[in-house]
């Protein structure tokens, strides 16, 4: 049963991992615009001519 | 200008043209076209472009006129637009993320407790999960739900209740039993609750804070005038900027140019609308040394004039020194909720402690009544319903083509019981005068003629006219006349080949023609006489042209509502408003300063709303409880108000009002169902039976099921009314 421990252990780094991510994502200002995004999608990247 | 260094400047420009993911693909592409251009990113909802840029390679000034030239005109005026990151947001963010996080965690450590009916966890298993509990909330109590214990203490400090007041309360009590209970082991505490509680309030308040990223709530004169204008010195236009007017300079202005300060024509003659300033519907005719203010639009020729006054101290700009625009509103939602926080928070104190009295000799008992009842009592359900329903309504009225400036202002309307109507430019429309032509009949040919000559005219009136033909005639040409005079203040004359066509005032065809109309001018129109080779043919009458659908909707809401009508126009159309509105009271030639005073009047004894677009309605639409800008095109300039409202729909105004009532009524409702809760809950405190277990049931359930209440009731009702 005491690998319960370790696994309570590990569930709260992982889930603490999520949390320090969101809240450097927010910091970031990517919350900021959440309509431009998703019709950058639609640009096509550019043909790369230097090869 | 956002940022500033030698090698790279960051600069965002506020371009209301962006509508469509090309737009976006052209603006992120700057770079190719400008060499010096680093890099740009467009904010789609904000309509801003931020461009960083090399300033070794390129100039602010190189990169308006790419984007003029491209067609996104940058709207650059002296109060830039642009909007400053909302912190505010960013911080709800992060408050929201942890308490979301540490509930989540909290709830799957306290299940294996919930459910352990028959002591299967050891001990040691219990302990570190409550150990956990508390290291997981701890963060959410300080610093997500810090918010929450700053506004209860400044309520107190100021000894106005608000909701706050008993929602601190709950919070910080359900956090100091868990912790007691916790620690004397009698049971798992409350945490899951606890912090799911402080999650919901904050979604609550994210959407409470819906507003509207595109449009512009706050703009006075400065976003109306233009940023530079040419300045003619020693002989040579020179381009300045208007803040740096002085009296003395002179200034030359284009054709539907705005002029920026009070200056004196030195032109011969010129044409200026008023409409925006003053309400007057008909463009004034100037003629040399006469006075001009600030922020007319010259129609027609372009003019010389001389500064009078610096920007700021124009008659225009005068009126912002006014204390109104410094005064904050009070808003009918602060009402509600500190009047139900007093009265909430006293009975709830009254009950917890008649409760805990009535178990006295057992401390125990009498104490953990005392704190249940304080817990369950903690009005969330209530404080989650009042956000979800306006904002839902005001989404709903968005649909509709009105926005509000933020969801405070739903409880506002509903409350209104005057409405007060600016004329020019809101029960009218700014173009598509109404022209009709009376008496005679013209031909095709004739009909071409008169478009082409009127075309060619600066005038007004001209103008009108040449708009009307033009729907009816299927060619335009670009006929030349052989001849063209224009008289000012009488009419025009144009020979073509052998046909001589005159319009103009009655004595300028009269004294050339055979015959005249006996048609005397009526208050509320223009005529322009017509004549052809010396016969004549009748006259357009111009009128300005109400709404469509506005004679109807007036008269309904004269029906519910005491309608006013404010106009800085001349009382021409009086009349004809009179006919819908017997009763009303109705001024006309009105300053600014008499609309604000009237309005300010009028909001003692009535909960005023008021209806305007121009410049000149700004102190007046601030002084209202609600103030509504009608304007046609959402991007384009409004006063600062309350609430933006398209001109089209103008029509829809009845029922937003009435659906803004609706929301009042639902959030009564909800307001009662969780009353209801809150007596159960009450009860289940009162006799001792509230565990864990329990309010981890009951506490997100009653949320819930009155948020999806509030939310369906008013979706189902704005899409009855037709809101899309």
């Amino acid at each position: 049963m005491n690998v319960i421990f370790m696994l309570i252990f590990f569930s709260i780094l992982v889930a603490g991992g999520f949390l320090i991510a969101f809240f450097i994502s927010v910091k970031s200002g990517q919350y900021e615009d959440l309509n431009t995004p998703s019709m950058r999608v639609y640009l096509d990247d550019e043909p790369n001519n230097t090869k | 200008m956002d940022f500033q260094s030698d090698t790279m400047n960051r600069v965002r420009f506020h371009i209301p043209q962006i509508h469509c993911s090309s737009c976006l693909w052209l603006l992120e592409k700057l770079n190719r076209i400008d060499g010096g251009v680093i890099r740009s990113v467009v904010d789609f909802t904000r309509k801003e472009v931020s461009v960083e840029y090399s300033p070794s390679d390129t100039s602010i000034r190189a990169i308006v006129e790419l984007l003029t030239l491209i067609g996104y005109e940058p709207s650059i005026t002296v109060d830039n637009n642009i909007k400053p990151i909302n912190y505010a947001k960013r911080s709800l963010y992060l408050k929201l993320g942890l308490a979301g996080f540490a509930t989540g965690n909290i709830m799957l450590f306290s299940m294996p407790e919930y459910f352990d009916t028959t002591s299967l966890i050891s001990p040691q298993y219990s302990l570190i999960f409550r150990i956990l509990n508390i290291a997981l909330a701890t963060p959410v109590l300080l610093y997500s739900a810090s918010d929450y214990w700053k506004n209860a203490y400044r309520a107190i400090i100021n000894k106005s209740m608000s909701l706050d007041v008993p929602l601190a309360l709950g919070i910080i009590t359900l956090y100091l039993r868990s912790l007691a209970d916790i620690i004397t082991n009698q049971s798992p505490g409350f945490m899951d609750s606890f912090s799911g509680l402080v999650f919901l309030l904050l979604i609550g308040k994210l959407v409470q804070q819906r507003t509207f990223d595109a449009l512009s709530f706050e703009r006075n004169y400065t976003s109306y005038l233009p940023l530079s204008v040419q300045t003619i010195q020693n002989g040579t236009e020179q381009s300045r900027s208007v803040t740096s007017l002085s009296t003395g300079d002179i200034i030359h202005i284009r054709n539907k140019e705005i002029v920026p300060a009070d200056s004196i024509l030195l032109s011969p003659h010129g044409h200026v609308d008023y409409s925006f300033v003053t309400g007057e519907t008909a463009p004034v005719e100037i003629v040399k040394n006469a006075k001009i203010y600030a922020g007319g639009r010259i129609i027609g020729n372009s003019v010389q004039l001389m500064v009078q006054k610096e920007v700021s101290r124009s008659y225009l700009t005068q009126l912002w020194n006014n204390e109104i625009f410094h005064k904050k509103k009070y808003r009918a939602f602060q009402n509600i909720s500190s009047h139900f926080g007093t009265w909430f928070t006293f009975t709830v104190i009254i009950i917890a402690t008649v409760a805990a009295i009535y178990r006295l000799p057992d401390y125990q008992v009498a104490s953990s009544v005392f704190t249940a009842v304080l817990i369950i009592a903690c009005p969330c359900a209530l404080t989650l319903a009042a956000p979800f329903a306006l904002n839902t309504a005001l989404r709903m009225m968005s649909r509709a083509s009105l926005f509000l400036k933020n969801t405070d202002i739903v409880l506002d309307m509903a409350e209104t019981d005057s409405i007060v109507f600016d004329k020019t430019g809101t029960l009218t429309s700014t173009h598509n005068a109404d022209v009709k032509f009376y008496e005679g009949n013209l031909n095709s040919n004739e009909e071409k003629l008169i478009y082409a000559m009127a075309k060619r005219s600066s005038h007004p009136l001209a103008q009108a006219i040449a708009q009307t033909i033009a729907q009816t005639l299927s060619v335009k040409e670009n006929i030349r006349p052989d001849d063209f005079q224009e008289i000012i203040g009488e009419g025009i004359y144009a020979r073509f080949s052998d046909t001589i066509i005159r319009f103009g005032t009655h004595d300028f065809v009269q004294n050339t023609s055979t015959h005249t109309s006996t048609i005397q001018n009526e208050v509320n129109q223009s005529i322009v006489h017509i004549s052809v080779n010396g016969e004549y043919r009748g006259f357009f009458a111009i009128r300005n042209s109400f709404r469509s659908g506005i004679e109807k909707t007036l008269q309904f809401l004269d029906n519910k509502f005491n309608i006013h009508i404010l106009s800085g126009d001349s009382p021409k159309d009086g009349i004809y408003l009179q006919h819908y509105l017997p009763n009303s009271p109705m001024k006309f030639r009105q300053t600014p300063e008499e609309k604000m005073n009237y309005i300010q009047e009028l909001s003692q004894k009535h909960n005023v709303m008021m209806i305007g677009d121009g410049l000149n309605d700004a102190a007046a639409l601030k002084a209202s409880a609600v103030g509504i800008a009608v304007t046609e095109n959402t991007a384009a300039f409004t006063p600062a108000c309350d609430a933006i409202l398209s001109a089209n729909r103008i029509d829809t105004l009845p029922a937003f009002i009435e659906y803004a009532r609706f929301t009042k009524k639902t959030i009564v409702i909800a307001f009662i169902i969780s009353v209801f809760y809150n007596i159960l809950g009450l009860w289940l405190a009162v006799t001792a039976q509230l565990t864990p277990l329990v309010t981890a049931i009951l506490m997100p359930i009653s949320s819930l099921s009155i948020v999806v209440f509030v939310v369906w009731t008013l979706t189902y009702n704005a899409k009855k009314r037709g809101f899309r």
